[in-house]
């Protein structure tokens, strides 16, 4: 076993975390089923190599571009492109887009959980990818059908989508943020409480749990110090464009 | 952050090495230049680059330190789409600090800029 294996299989929680999300993954969602979440999942692991997506990407504006992702059994063309560009051109998604989503018939409460699956399995692959590792399959959709619920005290004036209002967190979802810490990132899929919980579980795993971010020394349960894992986040924000 | 953790650990640190311009090339942080040198390799995606760097870093530090920047990098892929994707303003835009930081760092040129200052 390399060095890098073995440092890895001493991180279980890691692949617990990895684990929960793909079983997460398979389950009938708020408004996308089962099979369209695992859709929605293949869609992002196919953006990176997309030759469309490239093109887009290259394009000073990309309405230059006319061509439109081939839509699957599961998922509209336009659906396909916003999952693709969230992966490789994030910076220049606008609301008129998501307004055009919506009139497609994907509210923005949906778009609100497609953001979530798409980002979520995104940062998996990334972690693979990172030390090389071959990409986990993505599961077998279960049966059943989108629950339709939504949380209580939504507001929409941040941002493209609805999020639950800072101190507007209920029982069912107290979770989801500790109180005096509802930044906007973690309220921006809390339309759909469980991406919120799996963001949470991932970053929990990869960088710090919420409760620990405002250690800025030394996390007891880390091996890098605040100062260097900060120095690798600036450098990937920076380089994806990232101004929040 | 950044500024933040240096600061309280009592060291200097060089917020240009997060746009690439950085003339120390550690940043002032241990491991800096392979630590950046890892990150840039993972969102090059060149294999033989990210081989290079990654194998840099573990020799220089442990496979464990490496699996944590990954993870790291892992992590703030994910951070930026769903602050892009979502269009959420940075929560507090009159801070004197992030003003200073993103004046600094030339950030305002960035797109998704305009999510927090609206267009005239």
């Amino acid at each position: 076993m390399s060095n890098l294996n073995q440092a890895l299989s001493e991180r279980p929680d890691i692949q617990i975390a990895l684990s929960n999300y793909f079983l997460f993954l398979a389950e009938p969602g708020y408004w996308w089923h089962g099979a369209q979440k695992v859709a929605i999942a293949a869609a992002a692991r196919a953006a990176s190599s997309c030759s469309l997506c490239a093109e887009k990407k290259a394009a000073l504006s990309r309405n230059q571009i006319k061509a439109l992702h081939a839509e699957n059994d599961q998922l509209s063309p336009l659906t396909v492109d916003m999952i693709h560009q969230i992966i490789t051109d994030q910076g220049r998604i606008t609301e008129s887009q998501v307004q055009a989503l919506e009139q497609s018939g994907v509210s923005r409460l949906a778009y609100a959980e497609l953001v979530g699956i798409v980002v979520c399995l995104f940062s998996i692959d990334e972690f693979c990818r990172a030390l090389s590792q071959p990409l986990l399959e993505l599961p077998q959709p279960q049966p059943g059908l989108a629950s339709q619920r939504t949380p209580d005290n939504l507001e929409t004036n941040t941002g493209f989508v609805p999020m639950i209002a800072r101190e507007g967190l209920t029982e069912a979802v107290q979770d989801l943020w500790p109180e005096g810490f509802g930044a906007n990132v973690i309220r921006a899929l809390s339309a759909a409480p469980d991406l919120v919980r799996q963001w949470k579980q991932l970053a929990a795993v990869f960088y710090l749990p919420l409760e620990e971010m405002r250690n800025l020394t030394q996390s007891a349960s880390r091996r890098l110090n605040r100062m260097q894992m900060e120095l690798i986040a600036g450098r990937v924000s920076a380089i994806n464009r990232c101004f929040y | 952050m950044l500024r933040v953790s240096a600061k309280l650990a009592g060291d200097t640190v060089d917020l240009t090495a997060l746009t690439g311009a950085s003339d120390t090339k550690d940043a002032g942080v241990k491991h800096g230049a392979l630590l950046l040198a890892f990150a840039e390799a993972v969102m090059s995606r060149g294999s033989s680059t990210l081989t290079m760097a990654r194998d840099a870093l573990e020799q220089a530090s442990s496979a464990g330190i490496v699996i944590e920047a990954a993870g790291v990098a892992a992590n703030f892929q994910r951070m930026v789409r769903i602050a892009d994707a979502t269009g959420i303003p940075v929560d507090d835009m009159a801070s004197e600090l992030g003003s200073t930081i993103r004046e600094e760092l030339g950030l305002y040129v960035f797109e998704g800029a305009a999510n927090s200052i609206p267009r005239p």
